[in-house]
C-alpha cells in the first residue's frame, strides 16, 4: 500500500476539517480527492505533506509511519495552485533548488545538477526557458515548472493541490492530458486535488469524494459514476433532476411511471438530464407530456428546459444538436418524454445540500 | 477614478485647492529648508567647517552613529523576527502583539525616555542593582541606545507585516517541501521576497534612530561632548545663540533627511515593481 491514512482527524478552531478519516492509497495510481469547497480536500492533502499536522490518526508511507516526520524528510513533491514558483529565480535555479540546498553528503555534482535539470525541463517541454524568470512565463508553463521542480528531488509521493484551478479551460484540458501522459509515464504514487469532477474523471486512477471533513465514497471513475452510493455523490458528479415521487407500477426504477401515488412512500428519483429522450408523439404510452419552456445551444449538445403541465415540474434534458435538429424541435413546442435511466434513493439515504 | 472625479469638479475647485496645497508646502517646508542652508552658511564656508569640524560637534556625530549602528541592526532583526512570528504562526495573544508594535508610535518620545529613567536610573527599579554592579545605564550611552531602540521599533516590523502577510506561505511552504531547513528557507526564499520592504523599513529606522530627540534628551542626561547626540547637540548650541554653529550642524542632519527620503522612494518603486511581478 502506497498511503494508509489512519482515523485522520483535524479541526480548525470549531470547524472540523477531517473527521475520522480512513484511506489507502495505492502505490503507483493517481488518486483524485474530490470534493466542494469546505470538504477537507485540501486539509487531507496537506496533512498528507506535513503541511499541516492532524490532530489525531495516523499517516503511513509505505508502511513507515510518517505522522511526526518533519515536511522536509517526507520525500514528498508538492504542486501548489497558484505555481509557488520562486521569482527571483531563473526557471533553471527554480529547479534546481531542491538538489542545491542538500547536505554536502548528498549534493549531487554541479554537473549532474545540470543535465538532471535540462532533463526535467525537456520532459515538461520547456527547457528552451531555462534562463527565463517566473514573471515570463504564462500560467501553464509556471505549473509545469513547478512540476519539474517538484520532481527534481524524486520524491516518493506528488501531491497537486488544485494544480489546474489558476489556468484557463483550453491550457487545463491540454494540462490534465498531460499530466495523465506523465503518470502513465512515471508511475509515481500521486494524490490531486479538485473540485472539478471531470477533471477527476478524465485523470484519476481512483476518486475519493469527500463531503463535510468525511469520505462519501471511493472508486474508479467509472465505479463512481455509475453507481453513486448516495443522492451526494450522484448530485456531485453531473447534473440532475431530481423527483420526489411514489410509484404507481413495477418499483424496480426504469420501467415504472413516477407520478404521485398517494399511499406508497416516497422515494427520490434521480435522473440525468442526458438519459431524458424526447419525442414527438407519445408512441407506445410511456412518455410522460411536457412542454419546452426554454432551450440552449452548447456546442454539439442541447439543453433543453421542460414544464410538465400537469405537476408543474421542471426538467432539465440534454440532448444532442444532431436529434434537435432532425426533430425540428423549438421553444414552445409541446412533446413527450421518456427517462431511459434513472436512480432511486430511499429517504433515509445520506442526503445532500445539492438540490437543483 | 479620483482623478476623473476631480476632473468633474469645476476647475476653480482645482485651482484653489492646488494654490492652498502649494502655499502650505512652502510655508512650512520650502521656505524652512532654504533657511537652513542659509543660515548655515551666512558667516561663510570657513565659519560653517570650523563649527562642523569643533570637537563637540564631532563627538556628537559619533555618538549618533554609533547609536545607529547599534540600534538599527538590532531592530532589523526584532521586526523581521516578530513580523516572521504574526504573519507565519497562529498563537494565542496574537492580536495583542500586533497591536502593542504601535505602542512607540503612540506615546511621547519623552515618556519613553522617562520610562527608562525610572526603571533603570539612580532611584529606579533596578537602580541600586546596577550601581552595585558598577553598570551605568541612564545618562550614558546603553540609556540612549534603549530609548532608541523603544523609539524605531516598529518600523521594520510595520512594513514587513503587510508585505509577508499579502505574499502568503507557499513560497516557504514549497521550499519545505522541497527539503529546504528553516534557515536555507529564510535566507534563499523569504528573504528574497522581502529585501525591498525590508531595506524601507531599515531605511526608516534609520532616520529615526539619527534625528531623535526627545526620549533621547531625557535619558542623555546631556552630558555635553559625551552623551549628546547631533539632534541634541543642535538644542544645546541653539539655546545659547551659537546660531551659525547650531545651523550647520541642523544642515547636516537635514542632508541626511533628504538622502532618507530620496531612498525611501526608490524603495518604494522596488517594492510597487516586486508587486507587479507577483
Amino acid at each position: 500500500m502506497g498511503i494508509s491514512i489512519r482515523q485522520v482527524h483535524k479541526h480548525f478552531g470549531g470547524f472540523v476539517a477531517l473527521d475520522e478519516i480512513n484511506l489507502d492509497i495505492p502505490e503507483g495510481e493517481l488518486t483524485a480527492l474530490l470534493g466542494p469547497s469546505g470538504s477537507g480536500k485540501t486539509t487531507l492533502l496537506r496533512c498528507i505533506a506535513g503541511l499541516e499536522r492532524p490532530d489525531a490518526g495516523s499517516i503511513h508511507f509505505f508502511g513507515e509511519n510518517a505522522t511526526n516526520k518533519p515536511v522536509k524528510n517526507r520525500g514528498v513533491g508538492f504542486v501548489f495552485q497558484h505555481y509557488a514558483l520562486f521569482k527571483h529565480m531563473t526557471i533553471f535555479d527554480n529547479v534546481a533548488f531542491g538538489l542545491r540546498i542538500r547536505p554536502r553528503a548528498t549534493r549531487p555534482g554541479r554537473d549532474e545538477i545540470r543535465e538532471k535539470v535540462h532533463k526535467l525541463l525537456a520532459m515538461v517541454q520547456i527547457d528552451s526557458m531555462a534562463r527565463r524568470f517566473p514573471g515570463e512565463l504564462s500560467g501553464g508553463q509556471k505549473q509545469r515548472v513547478a512540476l519539474a521542480r517538484a520532481l527534481a528531488v524524486e520524491p516518493r509521493v506528488l501531491l497537486l493541490d488544485e494544480p489546474f484551478g489558476a489556468l484557463d479551460a483550453k491550457v487545463r484540458q491540454e494540462l490534465r492530458r498531460w499530466l495523465r501522459y506523465l503518470h502513465d509515464e512515471m508511475h509515481i504514487t500521486s494524490v490531486f486535488v479538485t473540485h472539478d469532477q471531470e477533471e477527476a474523471l478524465e485523470v484519476a486512477d481512483r476518486i475519493v469524494i469527500l463531503n463535510k471533513g468525511a469520505i462519501e465514497q471511493v472508486g474508479t471513475p467509472e465505479e463512481i459514476y455509475d453507481n453513486p452510493v448516495n443522492p451526494f455523490v450522484y448530485e456531485f458528479m453531473g447534473r440532475v433532476n431530481l423527483f420526489h415521487a411514489r410509484f404507481r407500477r413495477n418499483e424496480s426504477g426504469a420501467e415504472g411511471k413516477a407520478e404521485m401515488a398517494p399511499g406508497q412512500p416516497p422515494v427520490s428519483l434521480f435522473i440525468r438530464p442526458h438519459d431524458i429522450e424526447l419525442q414527438r408523439h407519445d408512441e407506445d404510452g410511456k412518455g410522460i407530456a411536457a412542454k419546452i419552456i426554454a432551450h440552449k445551444v452548447l456546442g454539439n449538445r442541447v439543453r433543453v428546459e421542460l414544464l410538465t403541465p400537469e405537476t408543474g415540474e421542471k426538467i432539465e434534458a440534454n440532448i444532442d444538436r444532431k436529434t434537435w435538429r432532425d426533430s425540428k424541435f423549438n421553444t414552445d413546442d409541446s412533446v413527450y418524454f421518456r427517462i431511459l435511466g434513472a436512480k432511486v434513493y430511499k429517504p433515509d439515504a445520506t442526503w445532500s445540500d445539492y438540490v437543483i | 477614478m479620483t482623478i476623473t472625479l476631480i476632473g468633474r469638479e469645476p476647475p476653480i475647485i482645482k485651482t484653489v485647492l492646488l494654490t492652498v496645497m502649494f502655499l502650505f508646502l512652502g510655508v512650512f517646508i520650502f521656505i524652512p529648508l532654504v533657511t537652513i542652508f542659509s543660515q548655515a552658511f551666512q558667516s561663510g564656508l570657513a565659519v560653517y567647517r570650523k563649527a562642523i569640524a569643533s570637537p563637540e560637534v564631532l563627538s556628537s556625530i559619533k555618538l549618533t552613529l554609533t547609536i545607529a549602528v547599534v540600534c538599527v541592526p538590532l531592530n532589523t532583526v526584532f521586526g523581521v523576527l516578530l513580523a516572521w512570528a504574526i504573519t507565519k504562526f497562529s498563537f494565542p495573544g496574537k492580536s495583542v502583539l500586533t497591536t502593542l508594535i504601535e505602542l512607540p508610535f503612540a506615546v511621547s518620545p519623552v515618556i519613553a525616555g522617562l520610562m527608562f529613567v525610572l526603571l533603570f536610573g539612580a532611584q529606579g527599579w533596578f537602580g541600586e542593582t546596577l550601581q552595585s554592579w558598577n553598570v551605568k545605564i541612564v545618562f550614558a550611552l546603553p540609556g540612549i541606545a534603549l530609548a532608541t531602540l523603544f523609539v524605531t521599533f516598529p518600523f521594520v516590523a510595520r512594513t514587513l507585516i503587510p508585505l509577508m502577510q499579502e505574499i502568503g506561505k507557499d513560497d516557504e511552504e514549497a521550499a519545505l517541501t522541497l527539503g529546504a531547513t528553516g534557515w536555507q528557507t529564510f535566507f534563499r526564499v523569504t528573504l528574497h521576497n522581502i529585501k525591498w520592504g525590508l531595506l524601507y523599513g531599515v531605511i526608516l529606522t534609520n532616520a529615526r534612530a539619527i534625528g531623535e530627540y526627545g526620549a533621547v534628551a531625557v535619558v542623555s542626561g546631556l552630558v555635553r561632548g559625551e552623551t549628546t547626540t547631533l539632534p541634541l547637540t543642535i538644542g544645546i548650541l541653539f539655546d545659547e545663540y551659537a546660531f551659525s554653529a547650531a545651523f550647520a550642524a541642523a544642515s547636516l542632519l537635514t542632508l541626511l533627511a533628504l538622502l532618507t527620503l530620496a531612498l525611501k522612494t526608490m524603495m518604494e518603486r522596488m517594492l510597487e515593481r516586486e508587486k507587479i511581478d507577483r
